[in-house]
């Protein structure tokens, strides 16, 4: 018995229920097998055509494309299992790339907590110069809060939405120069250091010696503030991304 | 009994090298059509897995035994060929030589007692 427009009640229901295409389930296990550390894009790519290649000869056979896409990927074995493999193979690439990571996480935590205390820094300074010394304080934590507050934000937007979409994009450009990054970021942070050393000695001119003394005390108090509270972010940050890794390990 | 396709895990280990150089000394070739041809060859014996297969590739190109190249072909995708080099021709006579003194003694050994081994 067949439908109006030729199709059987099967089809129609296999259709409604079952939106499975090819290259959709190719992309989402893209997506997964490039987030695995031991497998190159090369790699992938190569074990994409494979996977066609398998899907093809199995649809050949008379399985759905699902069941015969499902079947190859069962054959390629899990993703985990090809990273064991190619890991193997390439083990010094891996602990390459975890090294630059490490790195390039060191400077950049580097470069935002010497933005956050140059800002800091400039704006005790020029409250100091120009407000009453009553609200000084009132001043200076907000020069030290609100870099931090945009910064988080910042940094939430970005692993939101920025991360996600251009993340491989971004890895591979930043893989391809990692040296001349590098000395991008040291040159900005010098700079940034000697422009709030060149405000401060600026500033410290046209206060009298007590009230320099005032905001000496407000920078060091807050940069002693800054310091511990990133440590401790780190540290919960660290402990709860060693243990995802842990589970994802046991899965 | 054993069954014979339950061949030991370190003989197939063991048997990827040469197989794969021989493979590519007859012309060159892609992955999969290499498992295809491992499975012609042993009569469905060897039915090689992709996890076992490429790794060994890539430890063959890294040593330079063989060469890859991405490629279409007029009326197919894009695939990763891989060609014999003279290395690999050489390194393919040395593992051939291997295993053939390897299986003339065996030979010897199960000749040495025949009576022993008659086909059941």
């Amino acid at each position: 018995m067949k439908t109006e427009d030729g199709t059987s009640p099967q089809t129609e229901r296999t259709n409604c229920m079952n939106t499975f295409t090819l290259e959709a389930a190719l992309e989402k296990w893209r997506t997964t097998a490039a987030a695995s550390e031991g497998i190159s894009k090369d790699a992938i790519d190569e074990m994409e055509v494979h996977l066609r290649d398998s899907t093809t000869e199995l649809e050949a056979n008379g399985l759905s494309p699902e069941e015969a896409f499902l079947i190859a990927l069962r054959r390629l074995g899990s993703c985990e299992n090809l990273d064991r493999e190619f890991s193997a193979v390439a083990s010094l690439t891996v602990w390459k790339r975890r090294l630059f990571w490490m790195l390039l996480g060191f400077v950049d935590i580097t470069a935002v907590l010497t933005i956050i205390s140059v800002i800091g820094g400039i704006g005790t300074c020029a409250a100091a110069t120009l407000a009453p010394s009553a609200s000084l304080p009132i001043w200076s934590i907000l020069s030290y809060v609100a870099p931090i507050v945009l910064f988080a934000i910042l940094g939430a937007a970005t692993c939101r939405w920025i991360v996600p979409i251009f993340s491989h994009q971004i890895v591979e450009e930043i893989a391809k120069h990692p040296v001349l990054f590098s000395i991008a970021i040291l040159v900005i942070v010098l700079v940034l250091r000697v422009i709030s050393y060149g405000y401060t000695a600026f500033a410290a001119q046209s206060l009298s010696v007590e009230s320099f003394g005032k905001v000496a005390t407000h920078t060091t108090i807050a940069g002693i503030a800054i310091g511990t509270l990133s440590l401790i972010a780190v540290c919960v940050g660290l402990g709860t991304l060693g243990k995802s890794l842990g589970q994802a390990k046991s899965s | 009994m054993h069954n014979i396709s339950m061949l030991r895990k370190d003989l197939v280990a063991a048997s990827a090298r040469p197989l794969v150089l021989s493979i590519l000394a007859e012309e060159e070739s892609y992955g999969y059509a290499i498992i295809q041809r491992v499975k012609d060859l042993s009569g469905g014996v060897l039915q090689w897995t992709e996890g076992m297969l490429y790794p060994v590739l890539h430890r063959l190109e890294k040593e330079g035994l063989i060469v890859a190249e991405w490629r279409t072909p007029d009326s197919g995708r894009k695939r990763k060929y891989y060609r014999l080099e003279t290395e690999g021709k050489a390194a393919l006579k040395a593992e051939r030589d291997n295993w053939q003194a390897v299986d003339a003694t065996l030979r010897r050994a199960w000749n040495a007692g025949t009576t022993k081994f008659a086909t059941a």
